[in-house]
């Protein structure tokens, strides 16, 4: 028997305990923190400039190149960003690094590396993919042959064309 | 010799002499004279087709001359008058009456035929003594055999004879028999069984059944045995053994006179095997034969009939290929001459419809089916997916560019947080 599903009602506009407690979280300590981590902010979102552009220029359906340039665009931010926060959590600091041509040849070269990576790797996805579909299709017909030569031309005939003895009958 | 004469030309075929009478006579046995018995005559003549006829049997004879006219007499009463006023045979002319009312309620569609047969009816009821007469074709009940046999054997139309017992007309015969007679229900009922004969035109039945069955001993008309006339069942696989070694193996070892005289005269139940072969495939065709000529063998031999043997071999060739496998294909024509050598058709019979090995070919050629089919579709999937796999590189290519910059990332953070707290 079909029991009615009990649905309870939420009132429109209320929203869920949990969520309530994360807005008042955020709107209490994210402003304290906000200013208590001011340098880290402004050196992350000037040295990874190059991943928010990936983000914005990348057109394909997936928007995957951001995250391999954001990804190399870290790890070419991250020896920069352990100096910030355990050699002077300063804005001095930051802006210093961020005004060093070799510092930033170093966090834009990695985030190049990121498009290197983004845009070689799926060629050789595909060649491999070629490969594998070649060798299976190798050995589809070898089985079609073999099925010929035990049960002749009339095994590759659509249903319609031929039935089997047994349902002639 | 008036005695002779009287004795031999009786009209009642009771009274009539036979040869133990005529023995008899011969011997100088004086036999009581059979006195003539005269018909009725009527006291005016029946005019009829510019004729006049002064007794029933006369006019009936006149009639069975004239069938296309004699219908018109009886629709239009003047029959019933003549027979009631001029004959005064009131029962008769009763009789007359209902068959000609009964005639007359027969659908609009049918009045052609409903008169042909009160004709006949008719005709019957004025002369008790005469044969079937139905249109052009005349015979008494025990007659039709020998009738069908010279149809046949004249290669005539036998569409009279067919129309005759396709309409009941034997039956109305011993409807209007005056008395009774406990022989004629055995004969109306063989009737019966003849016409669901005729009505089935497959082999092993038709006009060539009736044949057989009603000429027990007419030797088999089929032009494959006709030199060797014949008449017992048990002669018929020698005589075939003999066709064997002169005819043309493309020739079928059965035709419909094979068939209806097994299916006659074999004291055996085959009409699995007669339905065999009718079958709609020539493979099923071919098995139906072996099977029935094989059945022959078994019950009444000889053992071995090689001829025939070779000549239904020559034929297993559609049998043969009605299997798939190749490799079972190539197994039988190895083993078939083998079995055709000995002769023995029983065993070549089960050797080639042998139902396990046609299961398992059947079960076999169906996965084979299915997989060659599933096979094209991938392969085709293949072939014709090359944009789909290029999408699909680039896909998957794009995830792992991000999956490795990830995996660096964390590495790298992590071992520079390793250098700082170690």
């Amino acid at each position: 028997m079909a029991q009615k599903k009990q649905v309870r009602k939420v009132p429109q506009g209320a929203k869920p305990p949990g969520k309530l407690k994360v807005t008042l979280g955020l709107l209490i300590l994210g402003p304290p923190l906000f200013f208590f981590f001011l340098p880290t902010w402004v050196f992350l979102f000037l040295s990874m400039l190059p991943s928010v552009v990936a983000f914005v220029v990348d057109r394909t359906p997936y928007r995957y190149a951001w995250v391999s340039v954001a990804g190399l665009n870290l790890a070419g931010v991250a020896p920069y960003l352990m100096k910030l926060w355990f050699e002077g959590h300063s804005m001095s600091t930051a802006l210093k690094m961020l005004s060093n041509p070799f510092d930033l040849i170093v966090m834009v070269g990695a985030a190049g590396l990121g498009w290197v990576l983004h845009l070689s790797l799926p060629p050789v996805v595909g060649a491999w993919l070629d490969v594998t579909s070649q060798r299976r299709l190798t050995q589809l017909r070898a089985t079609q042959r073999k099925l010929l030569d035990e049960w002749g031309a009339e095994v590759a005939q659509p249903d319609s064309e031929e039935a089997p003895v047994s349902r002639r009958r | 010799m008036i005695e002779l004469l009287r004795g031999l030309l009786c009209d009642d075929p009771h009274e009539r002499w036979s040869v133990n009478d005529l023995e008899l006579w011969s011997n100088g046995r004086r036999l009581s004279p059979l006195q003539p018995r005269q018909e009725k005559r009527a006291v005016r003549g029946f005019a009829f087709a510019g004729e006049e006829y002064n007794t029933c049997r006369e006019l009936a004879f006149a009639m069975s001359l004239n069938w296309d006219k004699a219908h018109v007499p009886m629709i239009d009463g003047s029959l019933e008058v003549w027979l009631r006023r001029g004959i005064d045979n009131k029962e008769l002319a009763d009789v007359v009456t209902t068959a000609i009312k009964n005639a007359r309620q027969a659908p609009a569609a049918d009045v052609k035929l409903a008169e042909e047969l009160l004709v006949t009816r008719i005709l019957m009821l004025l002369d008790t003594l005469a044969p079937i007469r139905y249109k052009g074709f005349s015979a008494l009940p025990l007659g039709f055999g020998p009738a069908l046999a010279v149809i046949m054997g004249t290669k005539s139309d036998p569409k009279l004879f067919a129309e005759c017992l396709l309409r009941d007309v034997p039956h109305i015969w011993f409807e209007t028999r005056p008395e009774y007679d406990p022989a004629n229900s055995q004969i109306d009922n063989l009737f019966k069984d003849l016409k669901a004969y005729m009505q089935q035109t497959a082999l092993g039945y038709g006009l060539e059944r009736l044949l057989y069955d009603l000429n027990e001993a007419l030797p088999c008309q089929s032009s494959l045995v006709a030199d060797s006339f014949v008449v017992e069942i048990g002669e018929l696989l020698p005589a075939l053994e003999q066709t064997a070694k002169r005819i043309d193996p493309r020739t079928m070892p059965m035709d419909r006179h094979i068939a209806a005289f097994i299916a006659c005269r074999f004291d055996f139940n085959v009409e699995r095997q007669i339905t065999a072969l009718n079958a709609a495939h020539q493979e099923r065709q071919i098995i139906g034969i072996l099977s029935l000529l094989g059945t022959v063998q078994w019950k009444l031999g000889p053992e071995s009939l090689p001829g025939l043997a070779s000549w239904m071999g020559a034929h297993l060739g559609s049998v043969v290929n009605g299997f798939h496998s190749r490799a079972k294909r190539r197994e039988m024509e190895k083993e078939l001459p083998k079995l055709v050598r000995a002769g023995n058709l029983p065993e070549l019979f089960s050797y080639v419809e042998n139902h396990d090995e046609r299961r398992r070919d059947d079960e076999g050629y169906l996965l084979a089916r299915a997989e060659f089919a599933a096979s094209s579709q991938e392969a085709n999937e293949i072939e014709t997916g090359t944009r789909r796999r290029t999408d699909q590189a680039m896909r998957y290519g794009h995830q792992a560019a991000g999956m490795i910059a990830m995996m660096l990332a964390l590495t790298v953070i992590s071992i520079l947080l390793l250098i700082r707290f170690l």
